[in-house]
């Protein structure tokens, strides 16, 4: 069952929710797994949990913000563990400034829009400029990127994450065929909802509404972060080894869906059914 | 070991090529497996491969065109073994007559013999196995569409309609019985090198092989335990949460924009030298 015996993974947003579940699934088949996160409490829990379950993890605080941290990153890994394998770029650091990255074209302000891209997009290219060249000295590699089911359709007032998340997609392709003979395979997954620590606390004290949630989903219940870590694990693994540039859905079947009917559907189970808006 | 122990699954088309690399695997990790074919003697070698190999098959005599061959192969699968979890729509049989040609050109016949084999035979497919999955609380369909169910190539009416109508029916399978616990995804495979075609075509043209394998982010074409490996993740508990999936399998083919593309094949073609494959 050890798919990644011998190699180096990096998770950036590695402490909690996707990032978390993803660190904990590459350190259990045997990777050597860097955990790059603001939250360096976090950070360090996890690192530990891994280190308890026998797996070997580390911790090390990065802000995908800034190009130094995302350099030291790759850094620290090659230096800590001789080569780099995997990299999972999933850190998307706007919860901070949650509010302010919000809004329509006229109404969100141009520095939200430049930390927002930089933390969803830049932080993408520059993670793989540094982890390309260490990959090549393998023979290959994987990275995979999180984009979202908002980079594929758009939820209203939200042109910054919309747009990070479509550009995820893109440059996914890019990457897949600039790399794509030289071993490394880069591929992103669209996530639905996803019950992380922190999206639980939103849905405490209102059942009813996270099951509405779940209705809207075709398998009737939302993603778990453990959903998305098998996804990704199975696009790195060599069962995947003719999949590059693909965008993989995580969804529960969400996006296969008719608006127009869905609503209907949706409609008919709030008059039906008693709760609170999310 | 087994991901599929104590499962059963049906394999149309389980003979040879990518079928028959997906039943060897789905036979590997575990799972009773039906052979349905209508080429018998490829079929039945194939279960004695799998047997050979300490996996459990057996082989049926089943024709995509017929309906009541579509409905006695799953009957079969429940009488051997008692339940129904896995089925891979794999067939497209062999048209007697010609699908090939434009709108202009293809005869009716060939529209009608195309579409049966190609969209309505999984129909139907699924119109028997999902009450004998709904029995067991969960099951899992894929079938199999094609990166020519995504992009076009010229005077394919027949197959490129059918297989987009394969990427649409698995969304509609996938809402229509993810309440039920069925989920429904598509495989879009790249070119994929299968015995018959190694023997009749790539053996005589190797170089031509090359030129194709160049086509490829990966630098390669695939296997059918490319897409055997994609169909066990999509049917195992890693991918719980996806249904209503076009996963593409590749080696990233249809993500290079055709302009620059065909610019880079038109140098490969002037710098090398192979004969044209059509």
């Amino acid at each position: 069952m050890s798919r990644f015996e011998g190699q180096v993974a990096i998770v950036t947003g590695g402490a909690l929710g996707i990032g978390g579940a993803t660190a904990r699934k590459f350190a259990s088949e045997g990777a050597r797994v860097l955990i790059a996160d603001i939250d360096m409490h976090a950070a360090v829990a996890n690192a530990d949990g891994i280190t308890a379950a026998g797996g070997i993890a580390q911790a090390i605080r990065c802000d995908v913000s800034s190009h130094d941290d995302i350099r030291s990153m790759v850094t620290a890994a090659v230096e800590e563990w001789g080569r780099l394998d995997v990299l999972v770029q999933n850190a998307y650091g706007v919860a901070s400034n949650h509010d302010q990255s919000l809004g329509s074209a006229v109404t969100v302000s141009e520095e939200a829009w430049d930390n927002g891209m930089a933390v969803l997009t830049k932080a993408l290219y520059l993670g793989a400029k540094y982890a390309v060249p260490e990959m090549r000295k393998n023979g290959g590699g994987n990275i995979v990127n999180l984009a979202s089911v908002h980079g594929f359709l758009m939820a209203p007032k939200r042109l910054i994450y919309e747009a990070g998340k479509a550009a995820v997609i893109g440059m996914t392709k890019q990457m897949a065929i600039d790399f794509g003979p030289e071993g490394i395979r880069v591929n992103a997954i669209c996530p639905g909802h996803i019950l992380t620590e922190g999206l639980a606390k939103m849905w405490e004290g209102n059942e009813e509404g996270l099951k509405f949630f779940e209705d809207q989903y075709p398998v009737r219940r939302v993603g778990k972060p453990e959903d998305i870590a098998n996804a990704i694990a199975f696009l790195c693994s060599e069962d995947a080894s003719f999949i590059t540039g693909h965008s993989l859905f995580v969804d529960g079947g969400l996006t296969t869906q008719l608006q127009e009917d869905l609503g209907v559907q949706q409609a008919k189970y709030a008059r039906a059914n008693d709760f609170q808006m999310p | 070991m087994g991901r599929f122990d104590g499962k059963t699954a049906i394999v149309t088309g389980g003979a040879l090529g990518i079928g028959g690399g997906v039943a060897r695997r789905l036979a590997a990790d575990g799972a009773n497996v039906l052979i349905a074919d209508i080429a018998d003697d490829a079929a039945v070698n194939n279960v004695t491969r799998i047997k050979d190999a300490g996996g459990n098959a057996i082989s049926i005599h089943a024709n995509m065109a017929s309906r009541d061959d579509i409905e006695g192969m799953v009957q079969t699968a429940v009488s051997e073994f008692g339940r129904l979890d896995i089925m891979v729509q794999n067939a497209w049989g062999a048209p007697t007559t010609q699908i090939t040609g434009s709108a202009v050109d293809v005869p009716e016949e060939g529209w009608d013999e195309g579409m049966a084999i190609m969209t309505k035979a999984l129909f139907l497919g699924a119109k028997y196995a999902v009450p004998e999955m709904e029995k067991t609380g969960s099951g899992s369909i894929v079938n199999i569409s094609s990166v020519h169910g995504l992009l076009m190539s010229t005077n394919h009416l027949v197959y490129e309609a059918a297989k987009s109508a394969v990427i649409g029916m698995t969304r509609q399978m996938a809402i229509d019985f993810g309440p039920i616990g069925i989920r429904v995804n598509a495989i879009c495979p790249g070119h994929i090198v299968t015995e018959k075609s190694t023997e009749g075509r790539w053996n005589k043209m190797p170089e031509t092989l090359d030129f194709f394998a160049d086509q490829y982010p990966v630098r390669r074409v695939g296997s059918p335990a490319d897409i055997a490996g994609a169909i066990s993740f999509l049917c195992s508990e890693d991918a719980s949460f996806i249904t209503g999936h076009p996963l593409v399998v590749d080696g990233g083919l249809t993500i290079q924009l055709q302009e620059d593309f065909g610019v880079q094949q038109a140098k490969y073609a002037r710098a090398n030298e192979f004969q044209m494959p059509y």
